[in-house]
C-alpha cells in the first residue's frame, strides 16, 4: 500500500499526484493518506485539499484511506503510528523548503523517515507541478553500490509504463586535489570502471523493469561533484524525476563542501525523489 | 491515463495546477514563491565569484611571489636601506596583475548568461485575485494566469487554456526560424510536439493567448539551457594545463634548491640575516618572473593577429587550444556555404528534365503562391526579398524567370503557413478566373496526396500510379544527392472560393505533382582548399547539420570533408539517440564525416564522444540552444555575422565572417603561437643559469656576490621582456600546418628543453659572466678570500660587467632560438619591431649599466674599462655560435632519427 505523508502546504499538493501515480500502478491500488494535525495550516482548507486528492485517487482507480490525526508534539511517531509496516508499504513524504538557510530534508520529518528504515520511503520536492506526477523521463544517478538502487527499482517499475526514458549517471568520483590535475589516460581509466559497473546495473535495471535497452541511456562521469554533475546530467537529458537514494552518509552531509542531496533538491531543474529502501 | 499537462484539456488545468481562472491571491503566490524561489535564471551567486578570484590570487606561482615579497619586505625591516622593499613591491605588482588578468578572463566568459536574460520580459501581464494587473515577471509562479499577445516575450513555461490566431517564434528553443502556430486544444496521442504550451524565452509574433504557468525560473525549458550555459565546466586548456604543469616545476626546483642552500648555510655558519637573503636571491633567480606577463602578452598580440584574420578570441587560453585542435565540428549553412538559397532546378516530374521558358516560370509562381515571402526594406538579401530562406529563393528564381511578384502576391487570398510536423506549406490564389490551391513541401509528405502526375507535351495530367510515382522519386533523390534541398509542388483548381475556416487538408485532395524545385546553397569557394588544408594538418573536419541526410553528405563531398570515393558514414540525430556515448565514440573512431538531421543538443554528445577519445575538440555554432554544447567543447566557435549574441558569449572564439577558412586561418595562429611559447620560455629559462650560479659559487667560495637580487628582476622583468614578446610574435613556420597536431603528452616544459636552456645556454652565459666578474675584480687588485663592500667601486665594476655580459649574451640566445636548426637571421629578423626593439633595448642598457649613472647607482653597479666592455661584446658571438653548433650536430641526428634529447632542445 502506498502511503501519502501529507502536511497541507502546496508541495504536498503537488506530491499527491506521485502518490496517486504510485498509487495507480501499486498491486493492491490503495493509498492512505495520513495528515497530523498542526497549527501550520487550517484543518478545514486541508480537509479541502485532500478532498481534491480523493477525487484525484478515484479518476485513478485508486481505494483513498484519509486519517487525520491530532498531533501529540512529535509528527514523526504520530506518522508512523498510522502506517501499516509490511513488505509492501511504500511512503511518500515531502522535501520542501523551509527558509532561513535550513535544508529541504536535514531535521525533517521527512529525513527521520529515510533515516529510520522502516518501510521504503520516498521524499519528493515538486518543482513541475506540469508533470502532474506522471514523469517520463527519469535520470538515476547511480553510486558505486548497487544494493541501494534495489529500491529505486520498484519505485522505477511503478512509473515504467509511462517511462519514455531512464538515464542511468555514474560519478566516478575523484578527490577535488586530484581531480584538477587528472591525466586524461587516468580518467579513461576510470570511466571504463564505471561502464561495466553501470552496464551491471543497467541489465539488472531490464531484467527487474519493463524498460527496453532502448530506451535507457547510460553515462559515466568522473568528477569531484556529484551534486553538480547531477544537475548537469538533468538539464541536457531534458529529465523530469531526479530519481535518487539518500545513503546515510548523504544524509549527514559534508562537513566542507555541504549536503550534494540538499545541493541537487535545491538546485535540480525538474523534480526530484530520494528514496531509502525499508528492512533495517 | 491523465498524463501531463500538455495532455488533458484545458477546462482542467486550473484544477490540475490548483489554479483558478480568477487566478491566485497573494497568500498562494506568496506560498508558492517561497516554495519554488523567484522566475529568474540566476547568474553565478556572489560566493562563486569570490572563489574564482581566490582561486586566481592563490595559485602555486602567485603564492611563490607572495611568500618571497613578504620576505622582502621583512629583509627590509632588519636591513634597510638595500632596496629591498621596492623588489617586495616589485614581486607583489606581477602576483597581483597575474591573478587580476586571470579573473578578469573568466568573468569575461560568464557574460553568455547576462545575454540569457535579456530574452526574458520585465514585466508581465497576469491574473490575480479576479484582477488583470502588470506584475514583475520575476514574481511569477506555478498556477499564475498569464495573458499574453502579439510582441511579447514570454516570461515561464505555460499551458494554454484559451489563444486566438497565436503564433509564436520559439527559435531561441528550437532554432527553427519558422514560428509555430498554437492551440489550447490537448495533445494528440499520437502527437510529437505539443502545441498547446508556452515557452519561456520565445516571443508571440501574433495573436493573444491566456496560459497557466507551470514551470518557473531554471526548471524552464529556457531555464535549462541557461544553466547548462553557466554551469558546464569549460574543459581546462591544453594550454592552461601545461603552464600549471610548468609553473609547478619551476617552482618546485626553485624552492628546493633555496632550501637546500639555505641548510648548507645553516651548516657552513653563514649568518641567518645573510642565509636568508641568499635564500630569496636563489628563489628570486631561479623563478622565471616575466614568463607569465610575457605569455600573456604574446597571447593578447596573438588574439590580435587573429582578429586581423576574422577569428575574434575572448579567452587568451583559446589562442592557443585552437592550435591544438585535434577535430572540427563544423556547421554548413553560412560556415562552409555561401547561405545563398538558391532554386537551381525546376525539375519535370516524370523526366527529372529542366523546366524552362514559361513553364518554368508558371512552376515557380505555384511555388510562390506556396510561400510566404515580402518585399522589405529590412531585408539582408541583395533582391530586397524577406522571409524563409527557401521562400526567397522561390521569390528570386520567379523574378529571374520573368515573373512578376506583385502579381503573383496580389492574388493570394489565403496563405497556410508552413509546418513543421506536416513539412509543407500552402497557399490559395485566384488567377485568370481560377481558383487554384497550390502546396509545397517534403516529398515524403506529399506523395500519399498526389492523384495525378503533369506530363510534359501531354494536355492533360496523367493518373499517379506506382510506376510514375518511384520514377518521381529517383528523380527527387537524384536531386538531393546533388546536394540540393528538394521541394515536391502539386496543386489543384478548386470549384469554389475557399472558406477562411477551412482546414489545409480539405484542399488536399487530388493534387496534381507539377514538379520538383532543387534548391541549393553554394559552396563557399575557399572551402575545400580549407578543408584540405586541414587534412594536410592532420585536422579531421566533421559536418554536424541540420540538413536531410543526402544534402549533407553532397555537401560534405563537395568541400573534401568525405574524401573522394570513400564512404560518406552519415550518422542522422536518430542513431544519435539511439547509439551509446560509448558507441559514438567507436562509430567516431571508425570515421564518421558527417552527422545529418541533427538538432543543437546532439552536438554536445558528439563531443563528450570526442572527448572519450581524447581529442581536442572546436565546436560551431549559432543558436541560443547551441550555447551549451559551445562551452562543452574545447574551443567554442560562435558565428559573428548570423550567430545570436547568447552563442557568441558562450564561445570563446567569434568567427567574424563565419567562413570556415578563417578558423583554418585561426589554427595556424594557435599553432605558431605555442611553438612561439617554447621559443621563448627556452629564451628566458636561459638567463636563469647566470642568475643563480653566482649565488651557489658565493655560498661555496669565499667571493663577492657577482649579481645581486635587484640586478636579477632587472632582467627577468626589463630586459627580457620586450625579446621574448618578439619571439612570441613570430610567423608560423611555413610547414607549421604540414604537421599534424601537437601529441597532448606533449609537455610545453619537457627534459631536451630544460637541458638545453639550464645546462646549455645557461652554463655558457655563465660561464662567461663569472670570468669577466673575475677578470675585473683580478685586474683591479682583488686578492681571493677578500671581501668587498657593496659601494666599493671594484666591486660594482664586476658586478655591473657581470650584469652586462648576460644582456649582451642574451641577443645571441636571441636570435639562436628564432630557429630550430636554421640559423635564424634572416630578413624576417628584422621585420619583427619588437625583437628589433628588444636588441636596441638591450644594448643600451648592457651601456646604462655601467656608464648611466641614473641607472647604475640604482643596481648598485659600476664603470669598466672600454676594452673590458669590448669583450664583453664577445658573449652573444659565442653563445650563438656554440649554440649553432649543437644545431648542425642535432640536425643530422635528428634526420638520421637517432638525435639525443641533450642536443635538441624542443
Amino acid at each position: 500500500m502506498i502511503y501519502l505523508a501529507y502536511d497541507g502546504s502546496i508541495n504536498g499538493d503537488w506530491i499527491a499526484w506521485y502518490a496517486v501515480t504510485l498509487a495507480a500502478h501499486d498491486p493492491e491500488r490503495r493509498l492512505g493518506i495520513v495528515h497530523v494535525a498542526t497549527a501550520e495550516f487550517p484543518l478545514d482548507e486541508v480537509r479541502a485539499k485532500i478532498e481534491r486528492i480523493e477525487r484525484q485517487g478515484v479518476a485513478a482507480g485508486v481505494a483513498v484511506a484519509v486519517a487525520i490525526v491530532p498531533s501529540s508534539g512529535d509528527v514523526f511517531r504520530d506518522l508512523i503510528a498510522r502506517i501499516e509496516n509490511d513488505a509492501n508499504t511504500a511512503v511518500v513524504c515531502g522535501a520542501r523548503v523551509r527558509g532561513g538557510g535550513r535544508g529541504y530534508l536535514a531535521g525533517t520529518v521527512s529525513e527521520r523517515l529515510l533515516d529510520h528504515r522502516l518501510f521504503d520511503v520516498v521524499a519528493i520536492r515538486v518543482v513541475q507541478p506540469g508533470l502532474l506526477g506522471a514523469p517520463r523521463r527519469f535520470l538515476i544517478p547511480v553510486a558505486g553500490d548497487p544494493q541501494g538502487l534495489q529500491t529505486g527499482m520498484a519505485l522505477l517499475g511503478r512509473f515504467a509504463p509511462a517511462v519514455d526514458h531512464v538515464h542511468l549517471l555514474h560519478v566516478v568520483m575523484v578527490k577535488r586535489i586530484v581531480f584538477r590535475r587528472l591525466r586524461e589516460a587516468d580518467a579513461a581509466n576510470l570511466r571504463e570502471k564505471g561502464w561495466r559497473h553501470l552496464e551491471r546495473i543497467e541489465a539488472d535495471l531490464i531484467a527487474r523493469t519493463s524498460l527496453t535497452a532502448d530506451r535507457i541511456g547510460v553515462d559515466v562521469v568522473v568528477s569531484d561533484d556529484w551534486a553538480h554533475e547531477t544537475i548537469i546530467a538533468a538539464s541536457r537529458h531534458k529529465s523530469q524525476l531526479i530519481l535518487m537514494e539518500a545513503s546515510r552518509r548523504h544524509l549527514a552531509g559534508d562537513f566542507f563542501y555541504g549536503n550534494p542531496v540538499e545541493v541537487v533538491l535545491r538546485d535540480a531543474p525538474c523534480d526530484v525523489a530520494v528514496y531509502r529502501g525499508g528492512g533495517a | 491515463m491523465r498524463g501531463q499537462i500538455q495532455d488533458i484539456p484545458a477546462g482542467q488545468v486550473f484544477d490540475f495546477l490548483h489554479s483558478r481562472p480568477e487566478g491566485l491571491t497573494p497568500a498562494e503566490i506568496a506560498e508558492r514563491l517561497r516554495e519554488v524561489g523567484p522566475n529568474a535564471i540566476e547568474t553565478r551567486r556572489r560566493h562563486q565569484w569570490l572563489g574564482s578570484l581566490a582561486r586566481q590570487f592563490t595559485n602555486f606561482f602567485t603564492i611563490l611571489l607572495y611568500i618571497a615579497a613578504s620576505l622582502c619586505f621583512v629583509a627590509d625591516r632588519v636591513q634597510p636601506g638595500e632596496s629591498m622593499d621596492i623588489l617586495g613591491l616589485a614581486l607583489l605588482g606581477v602576483a597581483v596583475l597575474n591573478g587580476l588578468f586571470g579573473f578578469i578572463q573568466e568573468y569575461r566568459a560568464e557574460r553568455a548568461m547576462e545575454e540569457l536574460r535579456k530574452l526574458l520580459p520585465q514585466r508581465v501581464t497576469a491574473q490575480r485575485a479576479g484582477r488583470e494587473e502588470t506584475v514583475a515577471a520575476e514574481q511569477l509562479v506555478p498556477g499564475d494566469v498569464l495573458k499574453i499577445a502579439e510582441g511579447d516575450r514570454i516570461p515561464a513555461d505555460g499551458r494554454l487554456i484559451d489563444c486566438q490566431d497565436l503564433v509564436v517564434n520559439n527559435a531561441p528553443l528550437t532554432g527553427e526560424a519558422r514560428p509555430v502556430r498554437l492551440t489550447a486544444a490537448p495533445r494528440g496521442p499520437h502527437d510529437n510536439e505539443a502545441v498547446n504550451l508556452l515557452l519561456a524565452g520565445c516571443t508571440v509574433q501574433q495573436g493573444r493567448g491566456t496560459a497557466v504557468v507551470y514551470a518557473t525560473g531554471h526548471r524552464t525549458e529556457f531555464g535549462k539551457i541557461a544553466t547548462l550555459s553557466q554551469d558546464v565546466r569549460r574543459m581546462i586548456s591544453p594550454l592552461e594545463r601545461e603552464v600549471a604543469s610548468m609553473v609547478r616545476i619551476l617552482t618546485a626546483i626553485a624552492v628546493i634548491t633555496g632550501i637546500v642552500f639555505f641548510v648548507y648555510g645553516v651548516f657552513a655558519g653563514i649568518s641567518p640575516w645573510t642565509n636568508m637573503v641568499f635564500m630569496i636571491g636563489i628563489i628570486v633567480a631561479l623563478v622565471p618572473e616575466g614568463l607569465l606577463p610575457t605569455l600573456t602578452l604574446s597571447l593578447a598580440m596573438g588574439s590580435l593577429r587573429m582578429a586581423r584574420r576574422n577569428v575574434l578570441v575572448k579567452g587568451l587560453n583559446a589562442v592557443e587550444a585552437l592550435g591544438a585542435v585535434h577535430v572540427i565540428c563544423t556547421d554548413k549553412t553560412g560556415t562552409l556555404t555561401l547561405n545563398q538559397m538558391t532554386v537551381t532546378a525546376v525539375a519535370d516530374p516524370v523526366a527529372g528534365a529542366d523546366l524552362a521558358g514559361a513553364a518554368r516560370a508558371e512552376a515557380l509562381a505555384l511555388a510562390l503562391i506556396a510561400s510566404d515571402v515580402r518585399r522589405s526594406r529590412n531585408s539582408r538579401t541583395a533582391s530586397g526579398f524577406s522571409g524563409d530562406p527557401l521562400d526567397v529563393a522561390v521569390a528570386e528564381a520567379h523574378a529571374k524567370s520573368g515573373g512578376a511578384f506583385d502579381s503573383v502576391t496580389d492574388s493570394i487570398v489565403h496563405r497556410f503557413s508552413f509546418n513543421v510536423r506536416k513539412r509543407r506549406s500552402a497557399g490559395i490564389a485566384r488567377r485568370d478566373g481560377k481558383v487554384l490551391f497550390c502546396v509545397k513541401g517534403a516529398w515524403e509528405s506529399l506523395r500519399p496526396l498526389i492523384a495525378r502526375i503533369e506530363t510534359p507535351g501531354e494536355s492533360a495530367p496523367v493518373a499517379a500510379d506506382e510506376t510514375r510515382l518511384a520514377q518521381a522519386e529517383k528523380i527527387v533523390h537524384r536531386l538531393a544527392a546533388e546536394g540540393c534541398r528538394v521541394l515536391a509542388l502539386a496543386w489543384i483548381e478548386l470549384e469554389t472560393a475557399p472558406d477562411a475556416a477551412a482546414a489545409q487538408e480539405f484542399f488536399e485532395r487530388g493534387l496534381i505533382l507539377k514538379g520538383f524545385l532543387g534548391a541549393e546553397d553554394p559552396l563557399r569557394p575557399e572551402a575545400p582548399a580549407a578543408v584540405a588544408r586541414c587534412h594536410r594538418a592532420g585536422i579531421r573536419v566533421t559536418l554536424v547539420t541540420g540538413d536531410h541526410p543526402r544534402t549533407a553528405e553532397a555537401i560534405a563531398r563537395k568541400a573534401g570533408i568525405v574524401p573522394a570515393g570513400a564512404d560518406a558514414a552519415v550518422l542522422t540525430g536518430d542513431d544519435l539517440d539511439r547509439l551509446r556515448k560509448t558507441e559514438l565514440a567507436e562509430r567516431l573512431g571508425r570515421g564518421v564525416h558527417v552527422f545529418a538531421r541533427t538538432t543543437p543538443e546532439q552536438k554536445w554528445k558528439i563531443v563528450s564522444a570526442l572527448h572519450d577519445l581524447d581529442q581536442v575538440v572546436a565546436m560551431t555554432g549559432d543558436g541560443v540552444n547551441d550555447a551549451p554544447a559551445l562551452r562543452a567543447a574545447d574551443v567554442g566557435i560562435a558565428m559573428g555575422r548570423s550567430g545570436t549574441d547568447v552563442a557568441r558569449e558562450a564561445a570563446q572564439v567569434i568567427l567574424l565572417d563565419d567562413n570556415f577558412a578563417s578558423i583554418v586561418q585561426g589554427i595556424e595562429e594557435g599553432r605558431a603561437i605555442f611553438g612561439n611559447i617554447r621559443k621563448f620560455t627556452d629564451y628566458v629559462l636561459a638567463s636563469n643559469g647566470p642568475e643563480i650560479v653566482p649565488y651557489l659559487v658565493y655560498m661555496v667560495l669565499p667571493v663577492p656576490l657577482a649579481l645581486t637580487i635587484i640586478q636579477i628582476l632587472s632582467i627577468d622583468l626589463g630586459t627580457d621582456i620586450v625579446p621574448a614578446i618578439g619571439l612570441g610574435q613570430e610567423k608560423p613556420d611555413p610547414d607549421t600546418m604540414e604537421q599534424p597536431p601537437r601529441d597532448r603528452r606533449q609537455r610545453l616544459l619537457n627534459w631536451p628543453l630544460v637541458i638545453h636552456s639550464y645546462l646549455f645556454l645557461g652554463v655558457i652565459e655563465a660561464g662567461f659572466a663569472m670570468f669577466l666578474f673575475f677578470w675585473v675584480l683580478v685586474q683591479g687588485g682583488w686578492s681571493y678570500g677578500a671581501d668587498l663592500p657593496a659601494q666599493d667601486s671594484l666591486y660594482r665594476a664586476a658586478t655591473g660587467i657581470t650584469l652586462s655580459s648576460i644582456i649582451l649574451m642574451q641577443i645571441g640566445n636571441l636570435y639562436g632560438r628564432r630557429s630550430r636548426f636554421g640559423t635564424g637571421i634572416d630578413r624576417d629578423a628584422f621585420r619583427n619591431p619588437l625583437i628589433v626593439a628588444g636588441i636596441a633595448i638591450e644594448i643600451a642598457f648592457s651601456w646604462a649599466v655601467l656608464y648611466f649613472p641614473p641607472v647604475s647607482d640604482v643596481l648598485g653597479t659600476g664603470p669598466v674599462e672600454p676594452a673590458v666592455y669590448a669583450a664583453a661584446w664577445l658573449g652573444p658571438l659565442l653563445i650563438y655560435g656554440l649554440d649553432y653548433g649543437r644545431k648542425r650536430i642535432a640536425r643530422t641526428w635528428h634526420r638520421a632519427g637517432a638525435a639525443p634529447a641533450f642536443v635538441m632542445e624542443r
